[in-house]
């Protein structure tokens, strides 16, 4: 391997060591109040603690659940919504400005409201999940829907489809991509929005827990914890990312997304 | 083809969705369905708006509250946050979309960070920070810089290449290369990442109230729930949507006053 | 000289465009009259930008003229179909089916059952000689491949009439005169109608029976040209560079 080329790898990964030192350095020789800063081999050592004795696995699970359930639901909306707001002129100006003025309300500003009416517990937070990926699908379902080229629709009609069979074959597979990145994009929201759920009205998950440690004087779990929620959030992701990437890739190559 | 009359019968359709859905709910209160949900009737809603408005309520421990008095704390901690994030952000992101050795340094640090919600950082905050002003502006900040810096690397990125050749056919310096051509193309990239930044940052200041601080709208809205008040989380959200959709407007008559040259364009 | 009878008849087609920032309407089709036969190769020749795509366009009902009429068979055009489809200058293949149903897609919206769609899509992927690729997705074919699936494509739905709008304009020269030469075979064995549109005079005359020559924008019949050199026509022949320099001495510029 020559010098260049380890150059070129060294520069993709040098933060992390260069991070590392850092940190520990500030662990060292910075004082934020009266509680020390944890160093890295501290978090690791808790973070391994935590993974032996099941405690992270079992929050680890509770937020993929809570996160799987409310995306479903909304993504299962969303999509069938979008689609018939892109297709159906009427439908889309009767709904879309009621839609246009909920939007832009965040999601955290629904939580009393929701915690008022339904208490603490996992109803809550699925409902929030729900909102926060819900609009994301949507609009990139309803967008994709009705960007779907002309050219396809007049070929389509040339070739004697109804407009059902339009409808199938045609406007939703064209309209997949989009769909897609509204897909990926939605579950980004939903596991911010899990997060604040969970450090709010949930009383479980990876959000719970690093709350929990504060209150039990323990940073290096919060510390932990963050990245657990870091690494989770990447992992899954880069699993939307490879189904993206096989999915458009095997018709459509050269669209980047 | 337009056909006069066509806007407005658009609108027409859907304001008459909205009055229908405030109509509905009006008619289901009066009937006594939503005690159950404890869900007060619009009417109730909308007086206890325009009573927070104009005159203030007593909030349990916040005391006498006026809608505005709390906006504001909410809205200063957003623009200190948010414009710390700018500060950072926009630099670091016009260098990594500019230079392809410092993006090769920074970009798997960014994919590493990135997914971890901004909202994270509030316990670790909580503890170091302690509650109050400096935990929610940290969150702000962290939550608006990755928008801000990644939508403005990418849009540096695509200016296309025709357009820098051309200048430097011209004989532009780097310095007016960058001031003539390159932040005016990357604009409307650069714009939807301070959109996207403002917009977080300020559902973050509310989440960030309801756990950590004790002024705002979201704490608000979170004190109206452990008094069992309602009218006033409804009228609390419906402010603070107001203010979003403010936000975004803003955002996006000041994105077309600065391009008047796009007008007509696809953004 | 055909005594075939007449398969579409065109009265008094016009059409403009209501543009530009004035309203002044765009007159893009102003008054056409043609009658084509049953069984003969036509084509529209005119300089780019005359209106003749857009006048295909209204004969496959996939555009709306403003007055005028068009029938096909005695019937009135009034929107697309499988009996009077088009064929496309960007081919318009389907980019998440395959070859193969891509061609079956007309057949299967029409109602035809499986047993019968799967052996016409065979006949008709022998027929422009793409065995072995009914798998395959079009970003994997060549350009002059994917034209010859639309090809299959249109006469899958053995329709009355074929509309080709310039499909080899997007080729290159070597598979343009490949693809002409298919089709010309395609043609003589079946004896399908084909309206097809061109800006290429040697491509117009080496296809046609009869080449409507149409003018610049606003666009009226020029002159009618009926082709008699007999088939196969040589290109380098003399009768045939004759032929091309008085139609091109027609063709506005």
């Amino acid at each position: 391997m020559s010098f260049s080329q380890i150059f070129k790898i060294g520069q993709r990964w040098i933060w992390i060591p260069c991070l590392l030192i850092l940190w520990s350095l500030f662990a060292r020789f910075v004082h934020l109040g009266t509680w020390p800063f944890p160093s890295p081999w501290l978090i690791f050592q808790k973070w391994w603690w935590l993974f032996r004795n099941g405690s992270l696995l079992k929050d680890i699970g509770a937020s993929l659940f809570h996160v799987g359930y409310g995306f479903s639901i909304s993504a299962l909306i969303a999509i069938s919504l979008g689609i018939l707001m892109g297709w159906n002129k009427k439908v889309f100006d009767y709904l879309n400005p009621f839609l246009n003025l909920i939007r832009p309300t965040p999601p955290a500003a629904w939580l009393p409201l929701v915690v008022f009416v339904w208490g603490i517990g996992l109803l809550p937070g699925t409902l929030l999940v729900i909102y926060g990926s819900f609009f994301p699908i949507l609009l990139n379902t309803i967008n994709g829907v009705q960007n779907v080229e002309r050219r396809f629709v007049n070929a389509a009609l040339t070739l004697g489809l109804g407009k059902r069979q339009l409808m199938w074959n045609i406007v939703v597979p064209a309209a997949f991509p989009s769909i897609l990145v509204g897909l990926r994009m939605g579950f980004g929201f939903a596991w911010m929005v899990l997060i604040i759920a969970e450090l709010i009205a949930v009383q479980s998950g990876l959000g719970y827990m690093i709350l929990l440690s504060v209150t039990t004087l323990e940073p290096e779990s919060i510390i932990a914890g963050m990245l657990t929620i870091g690494m989770v959030g990447l992992g899954l992701d880069q699993l939307f990312r490879l189904l993206v990437d096989k999915y458009i890739l095997k018709w459509q190559k050269g669209i980047v997304i | 083809m337009i056909r006069r009359g066509d806007g407005m019968f658009k609108l027409n359709r859907g304001l008459r969705t909205i009055i229908l859905f405030f109509f509905l709910w009006e008619v289901v209160s009066l009937f006594g369905l939503l005690e159950a949900f404890h869900i007060p009737a619009p009417h109730t809603v909308f007086k206890t708006f325009f009573f927070l408005l104009v005159e203030g309520i007593h909030v349990g421990e916040l005391g006498e509250v006026t809608m505005f008095k709390m906006a504001k704390d909410s809205l200063y901690r957003v623009c200190v946050g948010f414009f710390l994030a700018l500060a950072i952000g926009f630099p670091v992101g016009f260098w990594m979309g500019w230079n392809r050795t410092v993006k090769a340094f920074l970009e798997n640090m960014y994919t590493a960070l990135r997914p971890l919600p901004p909202f994270a950082w509030v316990p670790l905050s909580l503890f170091f920070l302690g509650p109050g002003n400096l935990t929610s502006i940290y969150v702000i900040w962290i939550g608006a810089f990755f928008p801000i810096s990644l939508n403005t690397m990418a849009a540096i990125e695509n200016v296309e290449k025709k357009y820098i050749h051309a200048a430097l056919t011209l004989g532009l310096t780097k310095n007016q290369l960058i001031r003539e051509v390159i932040i005016p193309s990357a604009l409307p990239g650069i714009f939807t990442g301070i959109r996207i930044g403002l917009g977080m940052a300020w559902g973050l200041v509310v989440a960030a109230e309801i756990v950590a601080v004790k002024t705002g709208l979201g704490a608000l809205i979170w004190r109206a729930d452990l008094v069992m008040r309602p009218d006033i989380i409804l009228s609390g959200i419906i402010f603070i949507g107001l203010i979003a959709y403010g936000l975004e407007q803003g955002i996006l008559y000041l994105q077309g006053w600065l391009m008047k040259w796009q007008k007509g364009l696809v953004i | 000289m055909t005594l075939s009878k007449a398969i579409i008849r065109v009265i008094r087609l016009k059409k403009s465009f209501s543009k530009g920032e004035r309203g002044e309407p765009l007159k893009v089709l102003d008054g056409i009259d043609l009658s084509i036969s049953e069984g003969e190769f036509i084509s529209i020749l005119g300089p780019s930008g005359c209106g003749k795509s857009t006048f295909l366009h209204i004969l496959a009902g996939l555009d709306k003229q403003d007055e005028g009429e068009v029938y096909l068979d005695d019937r009135l055009i009034t929107g697309p179909g499988p009996d009077h489809t088009m064929i496309f200058q960007d081919y318009s293949l389907f980019p998440w089916m395959t070859v193969k149903k891509n061609i079956g897609l007309g057949l299967k919206a029409t109602g035809v059952p499986p047993e019968m769609r799967e052996a016409i899509c065979r006949e008709h992927i022998q027929l422009v000689h793409l065995e072995g690729f009914e798998d395959h997705y079009p970003h994997e074919l060549s350009g002059g491949m994917k034209q010859r699936v639309a090809i299959a494509r249109g006469f899958a739905l053995n329709p009355r009439v074929l509309f080709m709008d310039e499909p080899f304009g997007a080729l290159d020269a070597q598979t343009r005169v490949a693809l002409q030469q298919e089709l010309i075979r395609i043609f003589t064995s079946t004896r399908k109608t084909i309206v097809f549109v061109t800006h290429n005079v040697s491509e117009a005359v080496f296809l046609s029976d009869r080449i409507v020559v149409c003018t610049k924008r606003p666009m009226k019949v020029k002159t009618i040209f009926r082709v008699e050199i007999e088939r196969p026509r040589d290109r380098f022949g003399v009768s045939f560079n004759e032929f091309c320099k008085q139609v091109a001495q027609v063709l506005d510029v």
